[in-house]
């Protein structure tokens, strides 16, 4: 009987496992992770910074796994052993690695250790949602998504909210620029303040907690607390020692495997090549990781599937009441033409001849999935270029020209 | 399980099947209350047009379903029947399914943040759609019913409207 | 797809892309797919068991809850459609009647009999005594008898009998399809094709037929009104297109289809006190009256009036952002002006009663008071030209040259400087020795569902090479305007040999200082008649019928229900005519078959349906090859 055995239990470990016990129902599988069960959308955090109640679990039903709530501390792939922090080892017969990610903490001179927060897990959410409630203003560290779902999410409950990031713009490289300065400015006019091509220089602090950031302008501002929201690291530390190749993530084929036998890596933890540009890439995507998680299950349990690979651009989500869909390439480079349409609603392509390499639709988002697999198909569109730009394409079209040949 | 097949060859763009289906998604599913309803139902399926084509797009219920894989919010799932729905009040509008639905028909609800897409009428024996359409475009196929040697040609078949 | 083979139009259709503003090729794309079951005539929602719909497939329902098939239902379906284009020309043509009458009875100061001649010519056909009457008492007689066309009679309508050829009469007696009222004709087909009455189908395109002839006859009796009131045309010198804007001038485009309103506002215009206050306005080059659609054509071929545009692009009239008044009177103006105006300072001005928008300002026409309502209208468009943006006006610096305004009369005039004895003797002579290999009239609308021009463009070149005389009225007119096929300088590009040589010949001799225009400018969509006549003439001195001559008829862009009662008449008059859009009769083998071919045999006349341009021009090419030879006519 087969032993698997999964460190890290988010999508991409809760895939892998439904994928093997769909394949091997007899194979005994043992999960590692020291979050509390049950495992959860962890995208959805965010929202229980203002309303803790959210139902975020994923319904697992009995996985049919055993469980051990504890950190891997190191990886012996000589001796097919994962060791835990209590001291346990536990060994395995096809291992997969999906630890996901750490946050990325910058350097900041005196950071106090109280009010201030990373947010990656359930419990960081609650924690700053209940912290919240003594402060009347917030400083949000990173300007990505998910500081600003958590800037959103603070100002719902009250606060003051401020976001200093260090790039140009928020949400840097999941929009262009014109999108962002979109969202940017109706963020501004929710009051939420944001200081962009600017770092904090140091923090003072009152009884141990922060009170105010100084920033590399010289500006000051007022936070009773901090969130540090400037993205996250595949969680490799750990099994740096294994002999596994990992460069930004754990190194893997479209199989999933790591370069030593029987382990396989999947979720966030792992780097791949872009579907398009090649250049290799850690994502934090949902559906990727629960994408790679059932490729390394089936392939764990005797199977042979290939991951498709992905899209580094590809994200939904709606902010302030502006919902967006981007994908593929977005800032137009060499040999690529750039085509924007502002009405109804702002739209960007990218193109390569008559070949679809990225979208961003903002407001009106209906049909991206029509667009993105487009992307991803590389599909040559013809006359359908046209139709396409003026937002009336339809699988219908796609229908008529595959059936015309 | 039953499938509803398309049969582009015999839509004649007359959109009964969207009417219908706005119709079966409102209050009290007749078509005057549902023309008075405010805010007006919404249809979740689609008639497009290509050249020479007229065809309803809608929803494939997918086997291994882009959307409920892309959901970030334990809102879509497959139902017993099969069916991918949704559990509406756990939709947060992210958008994700939108994102990944390749065939562009789950849209947003107009009036709250909440992703619309087709239920297949799981109350019904016969989508309101399939019963609605004059030319029987829309039909509904019991694919287990097909011996499995001959079920591509018999769906070939009915895909080129000769059934 | 592309929208429109004009540049002036495509640069319009930016300037509302920019503006955010939709337009008919918008508003069209919004509506695709249409639905399959009006496309083919399949629908009917005469009663209200209705709607019914029957299934162009075997295994869905055959027929209507009444019982009726799909012949029925297709035909009863065209027959209304003729019968509203019946309706739409007999309004035209009543308003005429009437204020010819109020003329005679000297009930209004502002019009007046321009053609006397016509005047007499038209009441000697009619039969209203001529000799020893006042010009008053012809008047009088010639409009009781034209109002008389329109209720019931007890004899065949005059406007039909007394313009066609014997052979015409004889047969559409034998098929019982002389009508002998216009509204009741309309009203009849109405009749027939409601609920429970006429179930067949040979029977209703009978019935359609008849209606047509009524169209027929009310087209010629408004031509002849008009040319009575105002003249008859005569040729000269325009030019058509957007750029016939002034920046520095109070533009007023006249749009729509009736003369009476706007040869009031001709007049007006030309008054000096509005002209300085125009200029005190703020606009230089004073009061710039532009024509839209057939009150474009009906100004353009009197007066000379410059055409902006024709009916499908009348929107991008007003998205040059210099337009300060539309002045419309009825037909064929969309709705969608005033949404457009929302976000322009264009005013929108409705004249009519009957045909209001909403959103417009509406000034009453009254013929009592034309004048003064005229000058009303022309005040309007400079109040409005005070509120003009400057930033937003963009005149596509496109226009090209025409020479228009080819009244039957015109012609004869022009071969009469070749032959006064017998005029028609040089044309004829011409097409037996094939210099003129036949004639094609070309008619009707753009239609967004060709782009706009294609089908004009392409069948002119080619049916000009192979020296086919060309006729054009209405939004065609317009087509070939715009793209400069008007003017004498396209004879040498597009004609062939012996076209050219004819063309040049009678235009030298008739003193225009160079050929005619390629194309000869017959009027607006209710002046085809005018080409009837001509037809007619040639028919009579052969002494044949105008179903074996050469001559043929196309509407490669049709749209509305008044091109359908036309294409039907010209079928009736002998005449194979090509329509460029599928009609709503498909649904119906029956009435496909008889409409495309069986009606050949009883009328002569048949419809060619062909959406290619090209095909098109084969077809129409083979038809007169066919006659040609039948008359023994040189190959």
């Amino acid at each position: 009987m087969m032993r698997y055995v999964i460190v890290g239990y988010g999508i991409a470990g809760v895939s892998a496992v439904r994928e093997i016990k769909h394949q091997d129902p007899e194979g005994r599988v043992v999960v590692i992770t020291p979050e509390p069960l049950p495992p959860y959308y962890r995208p959805l955090i965010t929202l229980l910074i203002h309303s803790p109640e959210t139902p975020i679990e994923l319904d697992e039903e009995d996985a049919g796994a055993e469980f051990f709530t504890d950190r891997a501390v190191a990886l012996r792939p000589e001796e097919k052993v994962v060791v835990l922090a209590s001291g346990r080892k536990v060994h395995y017969d096809r291992l997969l690695i999906a630890t996901g990610g750490v946050p990325y903490i910058p350097p900041v001179e005196d950071l106090p250790s109280q009010g201030v927060f990373t947010i990656r897990n359930r419990e960081d959410a609650l924690a700053i949602g209940r912290y919240s409630e003594r402060c009347k203003s917030a400083a949000v560290i990173g300007g990505g998504l998910v500081g600003i779902k958590t800037a959103e999410a603070l100002q719902k409950r009250g606060l003051e909210v401020n976001v200093v990031e260090t790039m140009e713009e928020i949400l840097h490289g999941r929009l262009d620029k014109k999108g962002t300065g979109i969202i940017r400015h109706r963020l501004e006019e929710m009051g939420i303040k944001i200081y962009t091509t600017q770092t904090v220089n140091r923090v003072i602090t009152r009884e141990g907690a922060p009170r105010e950031l100084i920033l590399s302008s010289g500006k000051r501002i007022e936070a009773d607390m901090i969130v540090i929201a400037t993205g996250i690291r595949a969680s490799i530390e750990w099994m740096s020692d294994s002999g596994i190749k990992v460069s930004r993530g754990i190194v893997v084929d479209e199989y999933m495997r790591t370069t030593i036998e029987d382990i396989y890596a999947a979720g966030d933890v792992v780097e791949f090549p872009d579907l398009l540009t090649g250049s290799s890439l850690v994502s934090g995507l949902w559906i990727n990781a629960l994408q790679m998680g059932r490729v390394a299950g089936s392939n764990m349990a005797g199977g042979s599937s290939r991951y498709p690979g992905a899209l580094s651009v590809m994200n939904a989500a709606e902010i302030v009441d502006i919902p967006f869909i981007s994908a593929g390439i977005i800032e137009p480079s060499n040999g690529l033409e750039l085509i924007e349409r502002q009405r109804p609603a702002y739209r960007r392509f990218i193109f390569e001849d008559d070949v679809l390499r990225g979208i961003v639709f903002l407001e009106n988002v209906e049909r991206a999935g029509l667009y993105i697999n487009l992307i991803r198909s590389g599909r040559r569109l013809g006359r359908l270029k046209e139709k396409a730009i003026e937002g009336v394409l339809s699988y219908a079209d796609l229908w008529g020209q595959d059936s015309r040949h | 399980m039953d499938q509803v097949f398309v049969r582009p060859e015999r839509c004649m763009g007359c959109r009964s099947c969207e009417i219908a289906c706005a119709v079966q998604h409102s209050k009290d599913k007749t078509l005057l209350s549902a023309i008075m309803q405010s805010p007006s139902p919404q249809k979740r399926l689609f008639v497009e047009w290509a050249d020479g084509l007229k065809m309803p797009v809608l929803c494939r219920h997918c086997e291994d379903a882009p959307c409920m894989n892309a959901c970030i919010s334990g809102c879509l799932y497959r139902d017993e029947k099969g069916f991918i729905r949704r559990r509406k009040e756990r939709c947060i509008g992210c958008w994700s399914c939108i994102m990944a639905c390749p065939f562009g028909v789950i849209v947003r609800d107009r009036h709250k943040r909440i992703a619309v897409k087709c239920d297949r009428c799981h109350k019904l024996d016969v989508p309101a759609c399939v019963n609605a359409c004059p030319t029987k475009a829309l039909i509904l196929v019991d694919v287990d019913k097909i011996p499995g040697d001959r079920r591509k040609s018999v769906l070939l078949s009915i895909n080129n409207g000769e059934a | 797809m592309e929208r429109s083979m004009d540049r002036g139009t495509n640069l319009a259709i930016e300037n509302a892309k920019a503006l955010g503003l939709s337009t008919v090729w918008d508003r069209y794309e919004a509506q695709l797919p249409q639905c399959g079951f009006g496309e083919t005539g399949l629908c009917c929602r005469n009663c209200m068991q209705g709607p019914c719909r029957i299934s162009p497939f075997e295994d869905g329902p055959q027929r209507g809850v009444c019982g009726a098939d799909a012949d029925v239902m297709v035909a009863r379906g065209l027959m209304r459609a003729v019968a509203a284009g019946t309706a739409s020309h007999g309004g035209h043509a009543k308003h005429m009647a009437h204020t010819l009458l109020m003329v005679a009875k000297g009930q209004t100061g502002d019009y007046r009999i321009t053609d006397t001649e016509k005047l007499k010519a038209v009441a000697e056909r009619i039969g209203v005594e001529v000799n020893g009457a006042s010009i008053e008492d012809i008047a009088r007689g010639v409009a009781l008898k034209a109002l008389e066309e329109f209720s019931e009679k007890d004899s065949p309508l005059i406007w039909a009998g007394t313009t066609i050829t014997q052979g015409r009469i004889e047969r559409f007696s034998k098929l019982g399809v002389i009508p002998t009222g216009i509204d009741s004709v309309v009203s009849e087909s109405m009749h027939r094709s409601t609920y429970g009455v006429d179930a067949d189908p040979v029977n209703l395109l009978l019935g359609t037929i008849k209606c047509a002839l009524a169209d027929y006859a009310s087209c010629h009796l408004a031509t002849d009104l008009a040319d009575i009131l105002f003249g008859t045309p005569s040729p000269v010198k325009t030019a058509a297109n957007l750029g016939v804007l002034k920046t520095e001038a109070v533009n007023i485009a006249l749009h729509g289809h009736n003369p009476l309103l706007s040869e009031m506002i001709v007049q007006a215009a030309g008054s000096d006190d509005l002209k300085i206050m125009a200029r005190e306005a703020g606009a230089s080059e004073g009061i710039n009256l532009v024509g839209v659609c057939c009150t474009g054509n009906e100004v353009m071929m009197r007066h000379g009036i410059p055409m902006a545009t024709s009916s499908v692009s009348q929107e991008s009239i007003l998205l040059t952002g210099a337009l300060d008044a539309i002045v419309v009177d009825y037909q064929c103006i969309m709705p969608a002006l005033s949404s457009i105006a929302e976000c322009l300072h264009t005013e929108i001005i409705t004249t009519m009663p009957i045909a209001k928008i909403s959103g417009a300002m509406h000034i009453e026409f009254d013929e009592a008071h034309a004048l003064e309502k005229a000058r009303e209208i022309i005040k309007a468009g400079i109040e409005a030209f005070k509120k003009r943006d400057p930033s937003r006006v963009k005149i596509p610096d496109i226009s090209s040259p025409a020479v228009v305004g080819f009244s039957a009369e015109a012609i004869i005039n022009a071969l009469s400087t070749i032959n006064s004895e017998d005029p028609l003797k040089p044309l004829i002579d011409n097409i037996v020795e094939g210099n003129i290999y036949g004639v094609c009239l070309f008619a009707g609308c753009n239609t967004v569902k060709i782009p706009q021009d294609r089908n004009y463009i392409a069948m002119i070149k080619e049916l000009a090479k192979r020296n086919v005389l060309i006729l054009a009225t209405g939004c065609a007119s317009g087509a070939f305007a715009r793209h400069g096929f008007m003017s004498p300088e396209a004879v040498d590009g597009y004609a062939g040999e012996g076209l050219k040589t004819i063309l040049k010949a009678i235009g030298e001799s008739a003193g225009l200082g160079g050929p005619l225009p390629l194309v000869l400018h017959m009027g607006s969509c209710v002046d085809n008649t005018r080409a009837a006549d001509v037809a007619v003439a040639i028919a009579n001195k052969l002494g044949t019928d105008i179903d074996r001559l050469p001559v043929v008829a196309s509407a490669p862009e049709p749209v509305t229900e008044k091109a359908l009662a036309i294409g039907t008449w010209a079928v009736a008059a002998g005449l194979p005519t090509h329509v460029g859009v599928v009609p709503p009769v498909t649904g119906s083998r029956t009435v496909t078959e008889v409409l495309t071919s069986s009606v050949k045999e009883l009328l002569g006349g048949w419809f060619i349906v062909e959406p290619d341009p090209m095909k098109a021009v084969e077809a129409l090419y083979q038809a007169l090859t066919e006659r040609r030879k039948a008359l023994g006519l040189k190959l």
